[in-house]
């Protein structure tokens, strides 16, 4: 068992320890051994254009495709988790069901929808086909929370006299927080990774950070593009640690988690 | 909750609100081929109208440019394409027909000038190979076959094209008989049961940059190459070389997709792009030849001597692309029934 | 919630925005994707005149030139040459033989005779049986060419000499997804296990790794596993140098990069649900069954383990699902021979002008997915309040 999770560890972290250290390289090789030690690659990314406003871009599109996502997994998981039993289980299936569906057939069907709409390599198509992605996640966690929530709170709320739109805002909404939150880091992250649909949606000026990552891939294997993913990771690290604090500040009301 | 509602779509409408004029937008095949056109091309252009541009990499087909063209929102004023594409593009209505009364045809080559393109890089497919690898030098397509001499991995370009003409080029047939041959189905047969020779062997590329980087790490012995990719891994210190023997060349061309917004900007960019002022600079960053007869007086004689050019082309062969557009269809199709077995 | 009176026109309200955006840029684009499948606008519409000598049974005639001439000479040039793209993928050589003949459409003497001495390959058959098939508003040849067939003269449905390559191609995507569904949930059982039954270090470490790995960028993962398997890679350098091999093992640009790589991508979608189900066995059981004798490994086996194999089909299948859509990290670190379908979609979309054929391969991929889910997550969520067995 000790031997098997050795190796699962290793396999899970090795090919990340190995690859960072090349953001360092002094040649211009992405392979061992290292040629000297350097930031020249950090300089290149922060005097590159193209990197940064790739970097931005990532930040606009995942920004937008979160608030929509929110919304709209949202009112989803609360409209769900209002519906009876039956309705309730097609609106899952429905709500969930992007998630299944291969990235490949995804980015074509809305590649041909935005050219139809003259939206193709607009903020917008992105930001739109990320949300698409992004709801199920946001869904899945509020419904989570949702789920947990005693009903007699929200009954005892009713029989004080306060209005639906009352208690959603001061009783549902501030208890199933984390759960927004969970699912609005995952959609978040999705988004800024997401590779396939942006390879299809983007254009010049929309390129998201992942395209320029594919790009510097096929084109010249450079410390540079280690570099990104460096700074990347940590963000995600950062991200990773807010999540697991967000978890430990959940965890009285999640039931079962 | 309406509040809430419509303050989140404020947000994502506000976040993807973009810009809406767009700059002169240029869309080449990345890597130092781009590099050189910015350098050699875009900049002084940009420089001399006094205007900002943007770039964009394409990956060949004609794809983006069909839906370009079928929903207006057409967001490259100039590509460079490759010919069969062009003549493909052009015959469906996909580019702008040029006025060459206005773009200085007279020096050019007689083959850059198309309806729809004006031809600018001549490209050349040769073999690539480390010279850290085995023993002496390739000489020869043959010598790609031999793996006992020069023994490990040889990279191809995915796809049929170019690779079917070399397999029989390998195989003995002289390169002026080349698509008389493959325009029979013996022909092809020949081609693949060539191909079938080495086929344990062979791993595919599809971006240019690919085959240095496979030979620079030793991932493959040799590798099909462009040859201006070679020549800058040389200059960056890899030990790399290019065979010239029957290389076969293209040429790729400027194309304006059709209902370009910044079309009349991109008809004076392709007639400043023919001058040879600029071709001469062009290959001092990427060693390939250029479409302007008069660009090569400007050169130095030692660069001249890396490029598409004179006695490097003596046994070259010129890709037949209307070849192509009619048999490409059916020997992809073969191709990739071939390349998944 | 609470259900009230009137709750459901206010549920109906809440549910409106998601349902918008999802018939909009889901629903309606995945069908119009569909579409492409079967649609033939093109051809359908541009050849009025033969497209009636087609449905009719005459034989190639003199009517049935006269036709395609009158057709070829109304067309636009631009329209001439993309039904002429069209049918090239029917039939090879078709686009020369439109193009040629529609330029000199006016020129051309009325008559099957005079066409012929125009062109020679008008006397081809199979150029006159490609009209004849494929002149109707919807076509099924992109489905035939995906699944390996093709229609005979008579009508009939006949198999292609080497047609069968995208079943072939379709087979591949499933046997790769179910290997790697399988390594991962090999490498991930242990690692759930640490992180539910482990210390609190071990399982800190696990877990962390788990999450560093599952919000890294894909990229940057296929990259590292292109630094550590290349020729000269590290792992190579390392079996070279202790001397187990005499030549760098082919460890990438093959099936055996492209399985590792997507199963460093997808691990964490195996460990999490196991992790799931883990979580919910009490430790007393495992107390009660030492108690009544049983060794650990029979304990495991017979109490543990049977209990955890919801988790690791959950799992499973949701790596087999996820893994049947790859297409980036083949792209990267896979050989020819390791394209999945994905790879032949993205092709024939963007560099072969094909999107009928991109639509019908796109459809079996979701066939496959949609029959994944049917046949292995339907019956389990079904049965899953049955499953937790003593």
């Amino acid at each position: 068992m000790a031997l098997s999770v050795g190796f699962g560890l290793a396999f899970l972290i090795v090919p990340l320890a190995i690859v960072m250290p090349l953001a360092f390289n002094g040649g211009s090789y992405l392979s061992y051994p290292l040629e000297g030690l350097s930031l020249r690659w950090f300089g290149a990314v922060l005097h590159n254009p193209p990197w940064l406003a790739a970097i931005a871009n990532s930040f606009r599109v995942a920004l937008g495709a979160t608030a929509l996502a929110l919304v709209v997994g949202g009112l989803a998981a609360i409209g769900t988790m209002a519906s009876r039993r039956l309705t309730a289980i097609v609106l899952w299936a429905l709500f969930v069901s992007p998630l299944a569906v291969p990235s490949i057939v995804m980015a074509v069907a809305l590649y041909f929808a935005f050219a139809r709409l003259g939206l193709n390599g607009t903020y917008l198509s992105l930001v739109i086909a990320h949300a698409l992605l992004g709801a199920p996640l946001v869904f899945v966690s509020v419904l989570n929370s949702l789920r947990g929530l005693p009903p007699e709170l929200e009954q005892a709320a009713a029989s004080l006299g306060a209005s639906r739109w009352m208690r959603f805002r001061t009783v549902i909404l501030p208890l199933t927080l984390p759960g927004f939150l969970t699912g609005a880091i995952f959609a978040f992250v999705m988004s800024f990774d997401e590779v396939v649909i942006a390879l299809f949606l983007v254009s010049p000026e929309t390129q998201t950070l992942p395209i320029a990552l594919f790009a510097a891939l096929r084109d010249r294997l450079e410390p540079t593009l280690v570099v990104v993913a460096l700074s990347l990771t940590l963000l995600s690290g950062l991200l990773i640690f807010a999540l697991a604090r967000l978890r430990r500040s959940a965890a009285p009301l999640g039931k079962d988690q | 909750m309406l509040k809430l509602f419509s303050g989140a779509v404020m947000l994502a409408v506000g976040l993807s609100a973009g810009a809406q004029a767009r700059d002169l937008t240029f869309a080449s095949w990345g890597g130092n081929y781009q590099d050189a056109q910015r350098a050699a091309f875009f900049k002084p252009f940009a420089a001399q109208k006094g205007i900002s541009f943007a770039e964009d990499t394409y990956l060949g087909g004609l794809a983006d440019i069909k839906a370009m063209a079928e929903t207006g929102q057409v967001k490259w004023d100039l590509v460079m394409v490759e010919r069969a594409d062009l003549i493909l593009g052009c015959d469906e209505g996909l580019f702008e027909k040029l006025d060459w009364a206005k773009l200085g045809a007279a020096d050019l080559l007689p083959t850059a000038i198309h309806p729809c393109g004006a031809g600018a890089v001549v490209v050349s497919y040769g073999i690539g190979y480390n010279k850290n690898g085995a023993g002496k030098a390739p000489q020869t397509w043959a010598d790609f076959w031999d793996l006992k001499t020069w023994p490990g991995k040889r990279g191809l370009r995915a796809g049929p094209k170019m690779n079917m003409e070399l397999a029989l080029i390998a195989d003995g047939v002289a390169p002026a008989d080349v698509y008389k041959v493959l325009a029979t189905p013996e022909g092809v047969d020949r081609a693949f049961r060539k191909l079938d020779e080495i086929k344990p062997s062979l791993q595919f590329w599809d971006a240019g940059a690919q085959p240095v980087d496979w030979l620079s790490t030793g991932n493959v012995a040799m590798s099909s190459a462009y040859n201006g990719r070679i020549s800058n891994a040389v200059a960056d210190g890899k030990p790399l070389g290019f065979v010239w023997t029957n290389n076969i060349y293209g040429m790729d061309s400027w194309a304006i997709p059709a209902k370009a917004p910044n079309k009349e900007l991109a008809m004076e960019f392709i007639a400043f792009a023919n001058t040879p002022a600029p071709q001469a600079e062009f290959p001092k960053y990427i060693p390939y030849g250029t479409s302007n007869v008069k660009a090569a007086d400007l050169m130095a004689p030692d660069l001249r001597a890396n490029l598409p050019a004179g006695v490097n082309m003596d046994t070259a062969l010129f890709m037949d692309d209307v070849f192509w557009a009619d048999h490409f269809d059916q020997i992809s199709v073969r191709w990739n029934n071939w390349a998944t077995q | 919630m609470i259900r009230s009176k009137g709750g459901a026109l206010a549920t109906l309200l809440l549910l409106l925005p998601p349902l918008a955006l999802y018939v909009g840029v889901y629903l309606l684009p995945m069908l119009a994707f569909g579409g492409a499948s079967v649609d033939n606008g093109v051809l359908g519409q541009r050849f009025p005149r033969l497209a009636a000598w087609a449905a009719s049974a005459a034989p190639v005639d003199d009517a049935a030139a006269v036709a395609l001439l009158a057709d070829l000479g109304v067309l636009r040039p631009e329209e001439r040459a993309e039904a002429a793209r069209m049918l090239n993928q029917d039939q090879p050589g078709f686009r020369s033989l439109i193009m040629t003949t529609g330029n000199a459409a006016g020129t051309i003497g009325p008559g099957l005779a005079a066409l012929r001495s125009f062109d020679a390959r008008w006397a081809e058959d199979r150029f006159w049986f490609s009209l004849r098939q494929n002149l109707e508003p919807v076509t099924w040849r992109h489905f035939r060419k995906a699944l390996g067939l093709g229609l005979s003269p008579d009508g009939g449905i006949t198999r292609v000499e080497g047609g069968d390559i995208y079943l072939r191609i379709m087979l591949r995507t499933l046997v790769i997804g179910f290997e790697v569904a399988a390594l991962t949930v090999l490498i991930g059982y242990p690692l759930a296990y640490a992180v539910v039954n482990a210390g609190p270090r071990l399982r800190g470490l696990v877990l962390g790794a788990v999450l560093l790995g599952f919000w890294t960028s894909i990229l940057v993962r296929t990259t590292a596993w292109v630094v550590l398997l290349q020729t000269n890679g590290l792992i190579n350098g390392l079996l070279l140098r202790l001397g187990l091999v005499d030549a760098p093992l082919p460890l990438i640009f093959n099936r055996f990069g492209t399985v590792v790589a997507i199963t460093h991508v997808l691990l964490p979608f195996a460990i999490l649900p196991i992790v799931n189900v883990m979580r919910q066995i009490p430790a007393a059981q495992r107390d009660a069954s030492r108690s009544l004798g049983a060794g650990p490994i029979e304990t495991f086996l017979r109490v543990y383990l049977p209990q955890t194999l919801r988790g690791v089909a959950v799992g499973g299948g949701t790596v087999f699902i996820l893994a049947l859509g790859f297409y980036v990290t083949p792209a990267l670190v896979g050989g020819p021979g390791d394209q999945m379908l994905a790879y032949y979609i993205a092709d024939f979309m963007q560099k072969q002008l094909n999107w009928g054929m991109a639509s019908a391969l796109g459809i079996m991929l979701l066939a496959a997915v949609a029959a994944v889910l049917a046949l292995w997550f339907v019956p389990r969520l079904f049965a899953a309040p049955s499953a937790r067995r003593p």
